[in-house]
């Protein structure tokens, strides 16, 4: 084909491009308009989907089997209600608690956090007690270095902190 | 060879249009096939009209599109100005303008920058495009219309516009199927006027019609095709003698036996 005709081609077709409203419309107003509402609204619901995910974790609780006490402690640090429940996992999924904790004994121990990803709240709860039980890992490693007579700033060469300065 | 209207001499040259026991068909809906063409043959020249009749659903407009490439023969071939439609498909449509059912004008174009693009992709010269565009503008009457979109013609427009495109790179054949179909009567007559321009100019005419009286006015010789298959082949005179009938009409439902009134043959 020669270049000409790809050239007639093209002009019909941007022609006929900018001569179709329902095209122009999809093209340009979708974009300009109604993507940036979108965002918008996003950007304001999401800080209050997270205030009233918060708001029911309180509420709600979470269960916790943990025999470690300085782990279980951890966990109550966080001020969250701490829920009896039998079947964890049944639990979470029937919402009675947001998210579960459970210790499953082994070398090493591990924790098992059961959490429901559709919900919101459960997600935050379950989030929640990783950070709370990382930091306890984080500790403990700590002190196992101090005893060994390592500073603990080997797993800390450096800091990074991130800071938001929008208005 | 250029041809009075309405002699009983016909094309008696060099065939441009050679069409060979041409067969199509297609997946049915309910499974099989359907055989749409069947062993068509027939031979066209140049500075003759000639018309395909046939009810609907007979087949015309399968056979037109197998003769401007737009559909592969199931069977059969056909040449045109030397050029075969399955072997040289490119080279046919060099050949021919061809005019479908569905006009096929743009919406958002106008008949100008309709005429303007496919003269571009039939890589004419701005000049003798230029001057061809004026040409069919005065042909057809376009002039006022020229500039006006497509969506906003009217029907007899739109068709001016669609015969206007199939003649701009003044192809040897044409192949007009039902080009006065919703056209009212002054714009069918220049629709008319073209096509025996077009005759005049010594150019092949394939002109598919339900129109018997236009047929019968335009047409140097007639096939009538019925269920696929052509049912016969001749000039008006040819016709009358073969069925003893007068007017086409009662000529056309006699050769589909359909002369008593009964309502199909075409799938005969």
């Amino acid at each position: 084909m020669r270049v000409s005709m790809i050239a007639a081609i093209m002009r019909k077709e941007l022609l006929d491009l900018l001569r179709d409203r329902r095209s122009l419309i999809s093209m340009l107003v979708v974009p300009l308009l109604v993507f940036p509402l979108l965002i918008s609204g996003m950007t304001r619901l999401m800080p209050r989907l997270q205030q009233r995910a918060e708001e029911d974790l309180q509420s709600m609780g979470i269960a916790a089997r943990v025999s470690n006490p300085a782990a279980r402690d951890a966990i109550e640090k966080l001020g969250l209600k701490i829920v009896e429940a039998d079947d964890f996992k049944a639990a979470v999924q029937k919402k009675t608690v947001a998210a579960a904790v459970e210790e499953v004994e082994g070398t090493p121990p591990r924790f098992l956090i059961y959490v429901d990803e559709s919900a919101p709240v459960s997600g935050t709860g379950g989030e929640r007690i990783r950070e709370a039980l990382t930091a306890f890992r984080d500790a403990k490693v700590r002190e196992s270095l101090r005893r060994s007579g390592i500073d603990g700033g080997v797993l800390t060469p450096f800091a990074i902190t991130r800071t938001n300065v929008a208005g | 060879m250029v041809q009075a209207r309405g002699k009983a001499s016909v094309y008696a040259g060099r065939a441009v249009i050679e069409v060979r026991e041409l067969s199509k068909s297609f997946p049915g809906a309910k499974g099989g096939t359907v055989q749409a063409v069947e062993s068509v043959s027939f031979n066209v020249g140049f500075g003759e009209v000639f018309g395909l009749l046939g009810p609907n659903g007979a087949g015309k407009t399968t056979t037109l599109r197998m003769l401007a490439t737009l559909l592969r023969p199931s069977s059969g071939t056909a040449g045109v100005n030397g050029f075969d439609i399955v072997r040289e498909p490119a080279r046919v449509r060099a050949q021919i303008g061809f005019l479908s059912g569905d006009m096929g004008v743009y919406a958002r174009l106008t008949p100008r920058e309709m005429l303007d693009f496919f003269g571009r992709l039939y890589g004419m010269e701005p000049a003798r495009l230029a001057q061809r565009m004026a040409q069919l503008f005065e042909m057809f009457g376009m002039t006022p219309f020229a500039d006006v979109r497509g969506d906003k013609l009217s029907t007899g427009m739109k068709q001016k516009a669609a015969i206007a495109r199939s003649m701009l790179h003044d192809p040897p054949v044409l192949i007009l199927d039902e080009p006065t179909a919703g056209l009212d009567v002054p714009t069918a007559r220049v629709v008319e006027a073209a096509v025996l321009e077009a005759k005049q100019a010594g150019k092949c005419v394939v002109y598919s019609t339900h129109v018997m009286e236009e047929a019968e006015y335009l047409c140097d010789r007639i096939g009538v095709i019925g269920g696929g298959k052509l049912r016969a082949l001749g000039t008006m005179e040819e016709l009358r003698e073969r069925t003893g009938k007068q007017r086409l009409r009662e000529i056309f439902l006699d050769l589909l036996g359909m002369a008593d009134g009964r309502t199909a043959c075409a799938s005969q």
